[in-house]
């Protein structure tokens, strides 16, 4: 291969990329009124979100336009990545020219919301840092706020006698909120909390156990993912540590199907953790269309199509491009979808109201925390 | 057009990355894993300075490209002691401590959570805040870093280096002082690492510890070799190749619910393809 050719193999993959830019623009959902720009995590770390989530995006498509609405979605894959997620961005806005952007993840929602925010069009978000609202007057909330979840847990297992409460968590974006909060809960009930913090790769909790056992922990609030769960619910029962536990994140991450069934009851009995009520229409409906969809797939399923619900509820009441239109009715609409909470709000941050939930002899018995 | 735009940041920013490596592995020889880290320096120090204390954006890049210069010159030491895989898999720690510090100090970095709201450079009043303008400025330091890279490829110093790489036994026996030439390429080039950091961070407006993992590093080594080795041409070319070829995948119309990973896939098999007739590169000078 000489040198004309190495250049020719550059220029054509240029100019392929031109010709695709070109035709692009000729492509069917460009002539749709509304389209919303999907940047989902197929790949990379969050991967294990993106597939339920485009299946709830799929079935919200599905019954906008049963409804006669006008919605079409591009989805491009953001890699759970700051910088790959900006890329679908801008093509996303300049390609495939979107009325509206999602993205999920903190990483990826830093870099797209000053993308959004410069092309003026609504950005709905899911992750725990809220501080784009305020960076960004178009963009809104979504995802449980992991501060007052851990709040909640923290203030719970104090006014039930723990003195010594551990935050076992992974050390992602949601740590240093949780910590936050329960460094709150210490000074409020005059108790002591240790945060234990890990890598995402970490399956061996021995010695973290061991040492939680020596320092004397009373009470454990675990903020991790399923695979973690399993690892730390089988070793706390071998290593016969058993303390009160209350999951600063809910079922979907750190309690689901596949910890109760691969851990024995015994060594789950009493956990209390929490979860976002689903609608029952909505459950049924997305099964009917994915009768293979999983447990785990529910929630950021439903995630999927409450983030679109809402985004085309604001776009079908305003002008195309209206940005503040579309942002004020996003505001206002508080009907109940799939994760029956009331809309957005004035604050525009999605609100949650978990219920709880204790384990107690292999059942999940719903528990009045108050 | 700001796409496009978009896309032709990336590549100026990666073909520094690009040369910056070549200058260490591709002229040099010496397989460093850990480049990402400089880059993670440079990004992290601009930021911080940035955010902090309202620093100029050039200033904060010299001071960046000091601090990476200390970091890398003590590792660089280290590394000296180790010899071919040996000294792969040294600094392929390196990059793991690195990242580990990234993540857990957190009263600097702000760990996980990332530092965002970086601000875009300024000079003498005039604010690089459109992409296109960006453009520019990573074009002007790209070409700028070419020509450096060229200036040194091309010198009596650079002549050493590839002496180094091809037997440096022999350039000992002559009285050379090869762990001079090592330590000074591997700084160099982990300060213009640095500068690629500053510019990511300032584009991006957002960084966190993930950008500069060890899979960083390993794409920055795919940008060297598919460019060809020793070639400051070819690390410019390798960095617009794997910029391109995702970007172009995208565009291919794969079923949407396996696009992620069909492009992934088609990417990987394009990779070893080229890696399978074409060992030494686009327009290297020899093969690993």
């Amino acid at each position: 291969m000489n040198k004309k050719i190495t250049w020719t193999i550059v220029a054509a993959a240029v100019i392929i990329l031109l010709a695709f830019l070109m035709t692009t623009n000729n492509t069917p959902h460009r002539k749709t009124m509304h389209t919303i720009g999907v940047i989902s995590p197929l790949t990379g770390w969050g991967a294990y979100w993106g597939e339920g989530y485009n299946k709830g995006i799929a079935l919200a498509v599905d019954e906008i336009r049963a409804k006669g609405g006008n919605v079409d979605v591009v989805i491009e894959d953001g890699g759970t990545d700051a910088q790959k997620s900006a890329t679908a961005a801008q093509k996303l806005i300049n390609i495939d020219k979107v009325n509206a952007l999602t993205v999920e993840f903190a990483g990826p929602s830093s870099s797209v919301s000053p993308i959004a925010l410069k092309a003026g069009i609504p950005l709905v978000y899911d992750a725990v840092v809220k501080k784009f609202v305020n960076e960004n007057p178009n963009a809104f909330k979504f995802y449980f706020d992991v501060a007052k979840q851990c709040g909640i847990a923290g203030d719970y297992l104090a006014e039930h006698g723990s003195k010594n409460i551990a935050l076992v968590s992974i050390n992602l974006d949601f740590a240093p909120e949780c910590q936050t909060a329960l460094d709150a809960v210490a000074i409020r009930h005059g108790i002591k909390v240790t945060p234990y913090l890990f890598g995402e790769d970490m399956t061996d909790f021995k010695t973290t156990i061991s040492k939680m056992k020596t320092a004397g922990v009373d009470s454990i609030i675990p903020v991790f993912y399923e695979d973690h769960a399993v690892s730390f619910f089988k070793q706390k029962g071998d290593l016969r540590f058993n303390v009160p536990v209350f999951t600063g994140l809910g079922i979907p991450d750190v309690f689901t199907e596949k910890v109760r069934s691969s851990v024995a009851t015994s060594s789950l009995e009493g956990v209390i953790t929490f979860d976002q009520p689903l609608s029952t229409e909505f459950k049924s409906n997305i099964q009917k269309k994915y009768p293979a969809i999983t447990e785990k797939d529910f929630i950021p399923a439903a995630y999927g199509y409450d983030e679109i619900i809402y985004l085309y509820g604001g776009m079908s009441k305003c002008a195309q491009n209206d940005t503040s239109c579309i942002v004020s009715e996003m505001k206002k609409d508080a009907h109940k979808g799939a994760l029956q909470s009331a809309g957005f709000g004035d604050d525009r941050i999605f609100d949650m109201d978990p219920v709880y939930y204790r384990y107690s002899g292999g059942k999940l018995v719903e528990f009045p925390l108050k | 057009m700001e796409y496009l735009i978009h896309i032709g940041i990336l590549i100026c920013i990666y073909g520094i990355l690009g040369l910056s490596l070549n200058l260490i592995v591709g002229v040099t020889g010496l397989l460093s894993i850990t480049q990402a880290a400089f880059y993670g320096i440079g990004a992290y120090a601009t930021a911080i300075l940035l955010t902090t204390v309202g620093m100029n954006f050039f200033f904060a890049v010299l001071i960046g490209m000091a601090i990476t210069a200390v970091i890398s010159l003590g590792i660089g030491f280290v590394l000296s002691k180790f010899k071919d895989d040996y000294y792969a898999l040294g600094s392929f720690g390196f990059n793991i401590i690195v990242y580990s510090i990234f993540l857990n100090w957190q009263s600097l970095t702000r760990g996980p959570l990332g530092i965002p709201g970086i601000g875009r450079p300024s000079l003498f009043g005039f604010t690089f805040s459109e992409n296109i303008w960006f453009l520019v400025l990573s074009a002007v330091f790209l070409v700028a870093i070419y020509f450096f890279c060229e200036y040194l490829t091309n010198s009596s110093f650079g002549r050493v280096l590839k002496g180094i790489r091809e037997d440096e036994e022999a350039l000992r026996v002559f009285g050379y002082n090869t762990l001079f030439y090592k330590l000074a390429i591997f700084v160099i080039g982990a300060m213009l690492a640095s500068v690629a950091g500053a510019l990511f961070a300032s584009y991006i407006t957002f960084i966190d510890p993930s950008t500069f993992t060890l899979t960083e590093s390993i794409f920055l080594l795919a940008i060297v070799i598919l460019g060809g080795l020793a070639s400051n041409k070819g690390a410019v070319i390798g960095a617009a190749v794997l910029i391109l070829l995702p970007e172009i995948l995208r565009f291919v119309g794969f079923p949407s619910d396996i696009a992620a990973q069909m492009r992934q896939v088609t990417y990987g098999v394009i990779l070893i393809v080229l890696m399978l007739y074409r060992p030494q590169g686009l327009v290297g000078e020899y093969k690993l």
